[in-house]
């Protein structure tokens, strides 16, 4: 019997050792700079099916330095998830990665990307807000190649000039009550939209959340009190539906599409939709610019950075490739295949482009003045907060002064 | 094949003799160990992976020792409402879906248990919910519950789910009760199995009413096998995730445990932290394990296998 | 657990005679009315909200929200898209087959093994090891997650069906032993001393006698383990990565639909339809196994 528990133990033990010794000896990560050869591009679901045509023009042009597209999941938290897992594995698996705007400060900070030349990828042919995306302690760690900005959809039918000040928004809410519509709809439940929402109205009242170098929580302020107020008054008041409180991207843009809600908050995705032949408001709607507190309001921006990976094993490779997929032509197939939203100024002008998609103009002016989420190392935590408080004051749980402050605590607590 | 002639034993209970218990020890051993050796590698050593990495701090670069700070940030400290008001729901969601569970899931395999035709698309038909993945029956419920979708249009009422404290606790117990009732049923239909007919027969002739039968045959016999299914919802149920996560993103108060776990640890780059509350939250289903197991009686384990305390059978 | 408590005789033929003649009628009505309002309950309670998952999946994208309880154009067109070129379907459904068969084979021959252990065989510890087998089921499923992908990546195992399949078999180990340890533990005691009396080994008559009577126990654990093993997502959504080696439940949850923000919620109720179906026969086929008829007549 006492040979018995030895002999269990004793495999116990050399299991466990075996264990920690196979995980003690990391395989790979040698961090050798420079190298030209094939790189792996891990992309977010590519829903258009038009990356692979993208891709093929640079192979076409480099044969020996092949891109290989490899396609994550469609959930930017379980492409995040996948990201992490490779740096921490420190495989160099992956050499350039599709990065979220929110992400990238995130990455540079625990030393994972590489820093780009940001004569390169950075110079003022790129939308600044695009630039400052990719840039944390000075070093941009990323080469802007989509963008995305919110926009504000109205019924031209009902609504001739659209609102340029919540105050005029707020007057327009009198047509949606004669026509048996609700005033406004956007992103309000829980989650990332709402940071969203909430940093629009928030950062168009002339607020903001952390100093420039996110080490201070500037958001205790009257300013941010008076646009998370504005937000919190139209729940109150029925001009945003109650049900809105659950809204997330999809459900508010079928509250516009359905001729639910006059006004609408969404990302320029909603066009193709909207002005399908089977679409209810086709030829019914515009897009205008958010309004904001005095003025013009200022948009959160989104968008995807191409980041490449300090493990890279062939990073002169990876960077010339992210370099050629922020150049004119590569972003004119972004916006004329893949009809997303391009870095570059001058491409919401082109006239063969604005046929396509007559909203470019418009969305140009949205992205000149468009503000990214804070740039922090502890995104996630300081999303939490602002979400969290944001959705109590618009649940009616707590006064926006409560909300705001305990904001700016719990926000002091994410960034410590 | 040698012919062994055994004492033939009057008892069937009595110990055997000293020199079987060590061939049985021998035996017990070999068909055991490889269970051991899977459950200790895949289990064991991350967990104390897991626990060594939440005695240190959690930062960019630096991660210094910090004891058993992270464990009193969580309980006392930062992240203490966070973490109280996790426990409170994720019990609340055990207790409330264990209680209903059991009895539907019970109400199941009785029914189950008999003979009727067409018995086995019932069966086939109970196992459904349990059978359809997580994730899609969450984005299925969700939607269910849209304050546009299914529910509200059926019902004709206009609350919003997922959008107050009260609904989305009510509509996730709703949602996990559908989902796992048939899972008990499934294994309290097996402990039914056990139990022979002969002992119902007895007893009819007796003149026991149908009632009395499942009172004073049906539950004590069934008692090993609902102790284990039990148990074993209540370790899952503690350790929620799926549900809550798809249905509500956690807002509105239905932030269980593992959802705050899984923030930390995944979402926020805080393994320490993260490992800390992992570590508690193990502590405390261990101990509810431990109190379930004694309030039900030591008797049920032993029927599951287990040996007396005092000496062996 | 004795299996055979004592049968007791009735003490009058006539008792017997007066309760078949005036009880029968009253209970039988009770009891196969209620039957039926139970059985049609129950079913309703199980089938609504898969009746609503698969009217779901016959709507087109402009009829998916419509509430309506019967679809007004039903159309295929979520399931041709589950199995389109953006999705590689098939792929997943052979992969799942393949993690959650091994998954079961496996785990029922060392949950056997270890119930078989605990329930019939005398050793120190037996406590000890049930309570390991308890506490390996305590620790919230994301504790073991990161550690073990270090652990793989290492191995090199990552997007290989092992690497999905090990951990599976140690999520689903507990509860088989527990089940099964119950059933070989109600098995009358000696049925196996004959046996060995008539000269058989352990192994034999646990093959020949055991084995058949936990035939119950035995299929609901597989049925239980294959399911879960089908149904499994963190695991598998962190070890494969691409799709030769992606079960269904990681390829549902990457169905996309047409803009990042647009939840393919046709698409994904087609894939949750397809991915039961297999999961139902499998029941109804092997659902017989897991009632028994265990009469007493082996014992006599």
């Amino acid at each position: 019997m006492r040979s018995k528990t030895r002999l269990v133990s004793a495999v116990l033990a050399i299991t466990s050792l075996a264990a920690i010794a196979l995980t003690g000896c990391s395989s790979n990560g040698s961090n050798e700079s420079g190298g030209v050869g094939p790189i792996t591009f891990a992309s977010g679901k590519d829903l258009t099916g038009a990356m692979p045509q993208l891709i093929a023009k640079w192979n076409k042009l480099h044969p020996d330095q092949k891109v290989t597209f490899l396609e994550l999941s469609a959930s930017p938290d379980d492409q995040r998830n996948s990201f992490i897992q490779d740096f921490q594995a420190k495989s160099g698996k992956y050499d350039v990665l599709w990065d979220d705007v929110v992400w990238t400060s995130e990455f540079a900070a625990h030393g994972w990307l590489e820093p780009l030349d940001s004569a390169k990828v950075g110079s003022d042919k790129v939308l600044p807000a695009a630039v400052a995306s990719a840039t944390y302690n000075g070093k941009m760690y990323g080469a802007p190649f989509m963008t995305n900005a919110g926009l504000l959809y109205y019924r031209s039918d009902l609504v001739p000039t659209p609102p340029t000040t919540w105050a005029e928004l707020e007057k327009d809410c009198a047509i949606a009550k004669a026509n048996d519509m609700t005033c406004y709809a956007g992103q309000f439940a829980q989650y990332e939209g709402l940071t969203v929402n909430a940093a629009e109205a928030i950062n168009s009242a002339g607020g903001s959340f952390l100093s420039d170098d996110g080490k201070r929580v500037t958001v205790d302020s009257p300013e941010a009190r008076a646009g998370l107020q504005h937000l919190v008054d139209m729940f109150k008041n029925g001009d945003i539906d109650k049900a809105a409180i659950t809204y997330q991207e999809q459900e508010s843009a079928n509250a516009f599409l359905s001729g639910k809600t006059l006004f609408l908050r969404n990302w320029p995705y909603v066009y193709t939709a909207a002005s399908a032949s089977d679409s209810k408001i086709a030829g019914k709607f515009g897009m205008a610019v958010l309004p904001g507190e005095k003025g013009v309001g200022v948009s959160s921006l989104g968008g995807i950075n191409l980041g490449v990976s300090a493990y890279s094993k062939n990073k002169t490779t990876a960077k010339a490739w992210v370099e050629w997929m922020q150049s004119e032509e590569s972003q004119k197939v972004l916006v004329s295949v893949m009809n997303q939203a391009s870095v570059l100024k001058d491409l919401y002008t082109d006239p063969a482009l604005v046929k396509v998609s007559p909203y470019l103009p418009t969305l140009q002016k949205s992205e000149l003045t468009a503000v990214p989420r804070p740039q922090t190392p502890n995104y996630n935590a300081v999303s939490l907060a602002i979400q969290k408080n944001s959705y109590a004051a618009l649940q009616g749980k707590m006064t926006v002064d409560q909300a705001i402050t305990q904001m700016a605590a719990d926000l002091k607590q994410a960034i410590k | 094949m040698t012919v062994r002639i055994e004492q033939p034993t009057r008892e069937r209970r009595r110990a055997p003799r000293a020199e079987n218990r060590e061939r049985d020890g021998r035996l017990a051993f070999w068909l055991v160990i490889p269970a051991i050796v899977i459950l200790t590698l895949v289990i064991g050593y991350p967990v104390i992976a897991s626990v060594i990495r939440s005695l240190f701090g959690d930062g960019i670069g630096e991660t210094p020792f910090v004891g058993l700070d992270n464990y009193a940030t969580a309980l006392w400290g930062t992240g203490a409402s966070d973490f109280w008001a996790a426990t409170g729901v994720t019990y609340l969601f055990a207790g409330v879906t264990i209680v209903l569970e059991t009895l539907l899931g019970l109400a199941m395999a009785l029914v189950m248990n008999r003979a009727f035709r067409g018995r086995g698309l019932l069966r086939a038909s109970v196992l459904v919910p349990w059978a359809i993945p997580t994730a899609v029956a969450a984005v299925l419920w969700k939607w269910m519950f849209d304050p546009a979708g299914i529910i509200n249009a059926v019902t004709g009422s206009h609350i919003i789910w997922t959008g107050a404290e009260l609904p989305s606790i009510t509509a996730i117990i709703i949602a996990d009760t559908w989902k796992t009732a048939p899972f008990i049923g499934l294994l309290i239909l097996a402990g039914l199995q056990i139990i022979p007919e002969e002992v119902y027969e007895a007893a009819k002739i007796d003149g026991a009413g149908a009632w009395q039968r499942f009172v004073r045959i049906t539950l004590p016999l069934v008692r090993p096998a609902l102790l284990v299914a039990v148990l074993f919802r209540l370790l899952d149920a503690l350790r929620m995730y799926d549900l809550p996560a798809i249905l509500t993103h956690g807002a509105n108060g239905t932030t269980t445990l593992s959802i705050l776990v899984v923030q930390s640890t995944l979402s926020q780059l805080k393994p320490g932290y993260g490992g800390a509350l992992s570590t508690l939250t193990f502590l405390m289903i261990f101990v509810t394990a431990y109190l379930f197991v004694r309030l039900l009686g030591v008797n049920a384990v032993e029927q599951t296998g287990g040996s007396k305390k005092k000496g062996d059978r | 657990m004795s299996a055979t408590a004592s049968a007791t005789r009735p003490t009058a033929a006539t008792t017997r005679e007066e309760n078949q003649r005036t009880r029968p009628r009253r209970r039988l009505r009770w009891s196969t009315g209620g039957l039926y309002v139970g059985l049609v309950a129950i079913a309703v309670f199980c089938l609504i909200p898969f009746y609503w998952m698969i009217v779901s999946s016959l709507k087109g994208p402009k009829d998916i929200f419509d509430n309506l309880l019967v679809p007004v154009h039903p159309t295929l067109l979520n399931y041709q898209a589950v199995f389109g070129s953006q999705n590689t379907f098939t792929l997943a459904l052979r992969n799942s087959v393949i993690i959650a068969g091994s998954v079961t084979v496996v785990a029922l021959v060392f949950g056997i093994f270890a119930a078989y252990a605990i329930a019939r065989l005398n050793f120190r510890g037996k406590n000890l090891v049930l309570g390991l087998f308890l506490a390996t089921s305590m620790f919230p499923g994301v504790a073991i997650l990161s550690p073990l992908f270090q652990l793989f990546a290492d191995l090199g195992w990552i997007d290989t069906y092992q690497a999905m399949i090990i951990p599976d078999i140690s999520f689903s180990l507990p509860l088989g032993v527990w089940i099964l340890a119950s059933f070989f533990r109600a098995m009358p005691w000696e049925l196996e001393a004959a046996a060995r009396v008539d000269g058989c080994t352990r192994g034999q008559a646990f093959r020949k006698i055991i084995l058949p009577l936990a035939v119950p126990g035995v299929f609901t654990t597989a049925i239980l383990v294959f399911i879960s093993a089908w149904n499994e997502f963190m695991i598998a959504n962190s070890m494969s990565q691409t799709s030769a080696s992606q079960p269904v439940t990681v390829a549902i949850a990457q169905f996309s639909g047409i803009s990042q923000y647009d939840q393919p919620f046709g698409t994904q109720m087609a894939a949750g339809v397809i991915v039961t179906v297999p999961l139902i026969v499998l029941v109804l086929v092997f659902q017989r196994r897991i009632i028994s008829g265990l009469t007493a007549g082996g014992v006599k």
